[in-house]
This record gives structure tokens, C-alpha cells and sequence, in this order.
């Protein structure tokens, strides 16, 4: 019964629940009295203990379970909100993820030590048996017979597994006493979007609809009480017993693949349409008063505005909100502060800001390392900010927003900042700047040499500078996602470090230029100016051609020759420079042709070696043009 | 029913070439094929065939023939090779033939045939059979010196 869509299916919905819990758990320690944070997180826990019984994961059923336990009292007030608890309770949540990880990589549990969870989790429990605490769950009562008709939401996609889990969650909560259609067609997905139950159930109708309607597939849940026996719902006559439970918002799981073969698709259409209307435009100089002429263009036009809205669209349908990924960051932050003896606040602005799921994936770890440097060095510990007459907590703020066709994320924190004079001081000792450099530099080119590789990784410097180890990788990641990051800080107040994204990763601004008639595009996240060239400004250094920009020795090379074309007989004249991380190339090309959003396809394993080239696209006018990787043509270059 | 293989036939200097059509996606004219640096010679550059960007092989420079000049019968086709999409350029592509598999014998064992599978009898002419997916590994053992070079 457990097939591999189920599986996923479930896998998906425990991903999205446990990164709710650790998001809630963390809330409801700072505020244990929200009866919004306890109601939901109480409804997390279970669906989670009811669907991993009904995949027949019962270990990770019980934890679920015990956890449930340990909230229906926390619920109650029956149970003292200290951190002890929260620390148990996330240790809970610690087990379930990593029984999830299993079987995200096996398809099923291995076997685990549980017993020291769920000591400490019944640790909390009233000294009654475990069955009594069970009870607890369940106010008694007396039974009664409901009548249930659930409507599943018509783009359910497995209405037999969602009525399965549904009927199971059922059983937990009562008797079933008949199915309409029956449990087998049920199961058997033989039935339109609704079904009706009958069941004996101590519980209220206000609780059956809850713990149904909390299902993302119901559309709707109607509880109506059909008979009491102990006359303790008399008045439940059917309009009395209706219980609407509101609508979750309409979502649909998509395979990412299916949107990358979407996505693929639109991008097909972008380009036909681009060559559309080039053709239309010739056309048009050729025959201005053609009649059909004008209903030519006013199609390409209007097929144009669709294309680019379904782009649009499409592109929508990749992004995830970045609340996704702040969500991990409460837990973590928490963690660490303990760890560390600190008092942290953490503040999360922009989550509704949506990014390119990819992205959101990549950007994860460089963001996991800032948080945590943020608290490692740049916070004080709560004695030494008293001394600064700064409050003894510390702020963190991590912020999401949209700028134009980028994503901004700022991660903010009020420590004790950069020293800008250790950072130069050490910079020179490893010999990275001169100090005659280091006088023209900004405050931010100074802050920037906590990127280089030998001074990110000195250990000694993290003391000192405030930041830790690994600032360089830090930058390479974001690089590679065709990001940059930049530093601003001031001693004693505080450092904000700021990371801008492109939204999106398969439609990139690009530079396109010629070389002896050859097109190539360079990335304009990798662009830094583009000029003339002046022979007189030109520089040997150990008998390469250089320039000096801007007090840094670049060196000069032609595109042409990087990308070993044969010899042009006149020397090019246009200068593109180009940057990875710190170091730079002065590019000389022969004509600079502008900028334009191009669609970035993979060259394909045939040319797996040419690290130089990312991709190439193709034009309004049909024809394809390699997109350069500055990062790879630079180190073809070191290798020359 | 004897066994029968079909062959997309197609000729490469004064030679005569088969690739069985379940291994052919589809045949074009020539177009044009912008170049990638640095690659091997017989790579010929990428192709855009309705928005899909494809690697283009030279089959002479990639046997070593002498250097094609396009024409009017140039072909391209496009083979799949374990599932990579690869277009072949080709001097004419001259029919497509039922052939009985019993004719067709084992390739003679020499070093020049590294690209050949079978050889067969044709309508009086010697045909080898081309096994694409040879037709882009590395093997060392190319009874020509030149390739890749």
C-alpha cells in the first residue's frame, strides 16, 4: 500500500510541519500563554502522530505521540512553560527529524534509542500510568453518534490515501460505526470528493471538525450530532451541530521537475517569440503599409505580452517564500545563545519575500554561518554590553526584501562590530594589501579583506575582527549564485552584513560583446565597468600585459586569445572588466553589442571541460551565443 | 519473418555509412552551427534546433577524412546516444533501407573500425554500420592519429 507517492506525499507534509514546530516551539517559550502558538503546534504534533501511524511509522509515531501528550498539558496550564520543557519538547522534534531523514533516504525507520526521549518528555507527565495520560487527550464524556461528511478540495491529488488518513484519524478519536461509500472504495479512491461516517465519539463536534478540518485536502467538514444517548448534546440537532471549519489556503504540491519542464518550455517560447518578432520587424521596414503587415504586428505584439506574463508566471511558481528558510534560523539562534551564555533576540522582517527555490536552497548554508558568526563574535556576552551601556540582550535582525530584479537579505546584529584597524593591521602582517594601499582603502575595502581566503581562514583573526572563519567560502557561494555580499560595521554599535540575490537563476542580465565576429555573453553580476582602452595606460608586470584600476594591478587580457580563437590582425579596443570574489581581468573585446535578459541553457556533458563557458542562449535572431563563467575563465587564465 | 534492421544510409567521402533509424530523432539541412571554444576538432560547435541546444559533430574530421565543403546535400542528423541528442554532419543522406539482420557480419577486428559494428551488402554497395554512442567516447585505441587533437 505504501508506494512511493504516498511516501513522498507524507515525507513532504512532515518536512513542512516539523520546520513549523521548531518555529512555534521557539515562539511559545518567549510566549506560553499565546493560546494560537499552543493550538497549533497541539494540531502539528498530531497530524504528525496520525499519519506516521498511518504510514506505519510507529516510532515516530510514539515521539509524536508523547510529545502530543506533553502539549495537551501545557495547554491546560498543567505544566510549568520552563526552558526545560522547550528543551525536551525540541529534542522531541530533533528525533522525529532525523527519523524523517530516514526514511526520506531508506523509505523506512531503522531502529533508534528512545527511550531517553521519551523519559524526558514523560518526565512532564502527571505520575499517573501512560495510559491515564492518554486519556488526557481525550475530555471525557459521554458517547454520542456524529455524523461526518467530509468534501476533499477537488485538485486532491490522492483522494484514497487522504480519506485512509483520515479515516484512521477518526479511529483515534472515536469508533467507526459505518462509511458512505464503504472503507474499501474509500481507500480504493472510488468515490467523488465526498464521503460520509458515522462514528461513536466522546468527543465534541467543535473538536471532530477541528481535528478534521485541519487537513489541507478538506475543502469542508460538516459534524452533525444524529444521536445522544446520555442527552448530553440534546439540542445537537442537525443546524445546531454544523460546524464550518474555514478553508485553508489553495495550495497544490507540484514536482519541481514538472516546473522545470515548464519552465523550460516558457523559455523556449520567450526565444521564438523574440525571433517573431525580429522577422516582424524587418517585415515591417519592408512593407510599412501592407494591411496584413499591421495585423502581423499587432499579433506579435500581442503574443509578446502573453509570453511574458506566462513567464512571469512560471517564474511565480518556482518561488518559495523565504520564511521557508528563516524559519530554521529561530531554533538555531536559540541554541547557540544558550550555548553560549548569551542573551539573543531574534528579529525576522520581509518573510513573505519569495525567491527562486533553488536559490533559497543555496543560500542557506552562507546564511546558517553569518547567523551564527553574528552570535559567536559579533554579540557580547551580557556583562561586557552592560559596560557599554547597551541593553543585555542582544539583537539580531534578519531582513528579506525585494529590489528590483533582486533579493536583498541583510542580517543585522548591534555586537561589538568590526575593529577596522585589527583587520588592516593583519591584512598587512599576511602581506595581502601594502600600507600604502591600505591608506586609499574605504571602510568598506577594508571590511572586504575578511573575504580573502588567508585572512578568513587565520583562526587567530576571527578574535580580533569579530567574524569567524570561512568568510571567504561565504563569498564564493553567493558568487556562484550570481550574488555579492557587502559589509558595513562600526565599532561597539554593530554590523550589518547585506547579500543581494537575482531573483531567479535561469534568466540572467547579461553584456553580450563580439569577438572576430563571434558573440559571447558575460554575465553582468561578474561585469564591473566596461570602457576604452588607452595603450598608454598599459603596464608589464612580470611580462604579462596589466592595468592599474583603481590602485589594483588587473591584468589585461583579449577574450580572443583566453578562449585561444585564432589571432585577429587588429588589436581589440573595448576593455570589459571582470571579477571573481577579489581577483580581476581586464577583458579585451572588439565590439561591445548591450545588455539583455537571456534564458541560460547547459552546454551539456559534451562540454563538461570547458569551465570557462556556463551556458549558452540563444538570440532574438536565432543564433547562439556561449555565456562566459568568469569565475572558471579566470582560473584557465591562472592556468595559461 | 526474417529479422530486419532499418538504416538510415548516408554517405562520407566516397563511403557509405548506416545508423538504425531507432537510434535517429530526425534529419536537417545544414545550418548554422556556432562554434564552442576550445573543444576537439571534430566538434563542430552547437546547433539551436527549435530552442534546444545541441552539440554538432563533424563525422570527416571526426574519421580523419579529408576537410568537407558544404553543399546543397549536406545533411545534419540528429541521433540519440543514450539519451544525449547529438547531430552528425554528413555529406547526403541518400535513403532509408530495410535491411536482413543475417546479412549483416561482425566488423573486421582492426583498430580503424573502433566507430563500425557490422558491415553489410547493399544494393552493391559495402555499408558500415555506426554506433553513435562510439562516436563520442575516448577510447585510446582511434587507428587515427589526429582526432581530438
Amino acid at each position: 500500500m505504501v508506494n512511493n507517492d504516498y511516501l513522498r506525499l507524507f515525507l513532504d507534509e512532515a518536512e513542512e510541519i516539523v520546520d513549523r514546530l521548531a518555529l512555534n516551539m521557539v515562539l511559545l517559550e518567549k510566549t506560553p500563554s499565546d493560546a494560537g502558538i499552543i493550538n497549533e503546534v497541539f494540531r502539528d504534533a498530531h497530524t504528525i502522530k496520525g499519519s506516521a501511524a498511518a504510514m506505519g511509522f510507529n516510532q515516530m509515531a510514539g515521539v509524536a505521540h508523547q510529545m502530543e501528550n506533553v502539549l495537551t498539558l501545557l495547554r491546560q496550564g498543567q505544566v510549568v512553560p520552563e526552558p526545560r520543557l522547550f528543551s525536551a519538547l525540541l529534542s522531541g522534534l530533533d528525533v522525529l527529524r532525523r527519523i524523517k531523514h530516514d526514511v526520506y533516504n531508506t523509505g523506512r525507520e531503522s531502529t533508534y534509542d528512545l527511550a531517553a526521549i521519551l523519559t524526558s518528555l514523560a518526565g512532564f507527565l502527571p505520575p499517573l500510568t501512560e495510559a491515564a495520560a492518554i486519556r488526557a487527550t481525550v475530555p471525557s464524556g459521554a458517547t454520542a453518534t456524529h455524523r461526518v461528511e467530509i468534501t476533499l478540495r477537488t485538485e486532491t491529488v490522492m483522494k484514497g490515501v487522504r480519506a485512509f488518513i483520515l479515516l484512521k484519524r477518526m479511529r483515534e478519536l472515536g469508533e467507526i460505526v459505518r462509511c458512505e461509500p464503504a472503507e474499501s472504495a474509500l481507500t480504493e479512491e472510488q468515490f467523488e470528493q465526498s464521503f460520509t461516517v458515522e462514528m461513536h465519539t466522546d468527543q465534541t463536534v467543535a473538536t471532530l471538525s477541528e481535528a478534521l478540518g485541519q487537513d489541507g485536502d478538506v475543502e469542508d467538514v460538516r459534524v452533525t450530532s444524529i444521536a445522544s444517548p446520555l442527552g448530553k448534546d440534546q439540542q445537537g440537532t442537525e443546524k445546531q451541530g454544523q460546524d464550518r471549519i474555514d478553508t485553508r489556503q489553495h495550495s497544490v504540491r507540484v514536482d519541481v521537475n514538472k516546473l522545470e519542464k515548464l519552465m523550460n518550455l516558457v523559455g523556449e517560447l520567450v526565444l521564438e517569440r523574440n525571433r517573431l518578432a525580429n522577422v516582424v520587424g524587418n517585415l515591417e521596414r519592408a512593407s510599412r503599409d501592407n494591411q496584413q503587415m499591421q495585423i502581423l504586428l499587432g499579433v506579435s505584439g500581442q503574443l509578446g505580452r502573453i509570453t511574458n506574463e506566462l513567464q512571469q508566471e512560471i517564474m511565480k511558481a518556482r518561488m518559495i517564500p523565504i520564511a521557508q528558510l528563516f524559519s530554521t534560523f529561530p531554533r538555531l539562534v536559540r541554541d547557540l545563545a544558550q550555548n553560549r551564555g548569551k542573551q539573543v533576540d531574534l528579529l525576522l522582517l520581509g518573510t513573505e519575500t519569495e525567491l527562486d527555490r533553488t536559490i533559497v536552497e543555496e543560500v542557506r548554508d552562507p546564511l546558517i554561518h553569518l547567523v551564527r558568526n553574528a552570535i559567536d563574535h559579533g554579540i557580547e556576552s551580557t556583562e561586557e554590553r552592560l559596560k557599554h551601556n547597551k541593553s543585555p540582550i542582544g539583537r539580531v535582525v534578519l531582513t528579506a526584501a525585494h529590489e528590483e530584479t533582486n533579493v536583498v537579505i541583510s542580517i543585522k546584529d548591534d555586537g561589538r562590530g568590526i575593529d577596522k584597524d585589527a583587520v588592516g593591521r593583519k591584512a598587512l602582517s599576511l602581506g595581502l594589501v601594502t600600507e600604502e594601499e591600505l591608506r586609499g582603502y574605504s571602510d568598506q575595502q577594508v571590511f572586504a579583506l575578511i573575504f580573502a581566503p588567508s585572512l578568513s581562514t587565520a583562526r587567530q583573526v576571527s578574535d580580533v575582527s569579530g567574524r569567524g572563519v570561512g568568510m571567504d567560502i561565504v563569498r564564493t557561494q553567493l558568487e556562484k549564485l550570481g550574488g555579492s555580499i557587502e559589509i558595513t560595521s562600526e565599532l561597539h554599535v554593530g554590523t550589518e552584513f547585506v547579500i543581494r540575490l537575482p531573483l531567479t537563476l535561469a534568466i540572467i542580465r547579461a553584456l553580450l560583446v563580439s569577438v572576430q565576429g563571434r558573440g559571447f555573453a558575460l554575465p553582468i553580476a561578474s561585469v564591473s565597468e566596461t570602457r576604452k582602452l588607452n595603450r598608454e595606460e598599459v603596464r608589464v608586470v612580470q611580462q604579462r600585459d596589466c592595468l592599474v584600476i583603481r590602485e589594483q594591478i588587473v591584468p589585461l587580457v583579449s577574450l580572443a586569445s583566453a578562449l585561444t580563437l585564432p589571432n585577429a590582425e587588429a588589436a581589440p579596443e573595448h576593455l570589459v572588466i571582470v571579477f571573481s570574489g577579489t581577483s580581476k581581468v581586464a577583458l579585451m573585446v572588439d565590439r561591445l553589442l548591450g545588455e539583455q535578459e537571456i534564458v541560460l541553457k547547459p552546454l551539456g556533458p559534451f562540454f563538461a571541460a570547458n569551465r570557462e563557458l556556463a551556458g549558452a542562449t540563444v538570440l532574438g535572431d536565432g543564433s547562439v551565443v556561449p555565456i562566459i563563467d568568469v569565475k572558471g575563465l579566470l582560473s584557465l587564465l591562472r592556468q595559461q | 519473418m526474417v529479422a530486419r534492421l532499418q538504416l538510415v544510409i548516408f554517405s562520407l567521402a566516397d563511403e557509405r555509412y548506416g545508423i538504425t533509424t531507432a537510434q535517429v530523432k530526425e534529419i536537417t539541412r545544414m545550418e548554422e552551427i556556432a562554434p564552442i571554444p576550445r573543444c576537439p576538432r571534430y566538434i563542430e560547435g552547437v546547433l539551436n534546433l527549435r530552442g534546444q541546444i545541441l552539440p554538432v559533430i563533424c563525422l570527416r574530421e571526426r574519421f580523419a577524412l579529408p576537410t568537407r565543403t558544404d553543399s546543397a546535400a549536406t545533411r545534419i542528423i540528429i541521433v540519440d546516444a543514450d539519451g544525449l541528442k547529438v547531430g552528425l554532419i554528413v555529406d547526403a543522406v541518400s535513403e532509408v533501407s530495410d535491411i536482413a539482420e543475417a546479412l549483416v557480419t561482425p566488423a573486421p577486428d582492426v583498430a580503424s573500425t573502433y566507430f563500425v559494428t557490422g558491415v553489410c551488402h547493399h544494393s552493391g554497395t559495402l555499408i558500415s554500420l555506426l554506433d553513435p554512442v562510439r562516436l563520442f567516447s575516448t577510447e585510446p585505441q582511434l587507428g587515427v592519429s589526429s582526432i581530438g587533437q
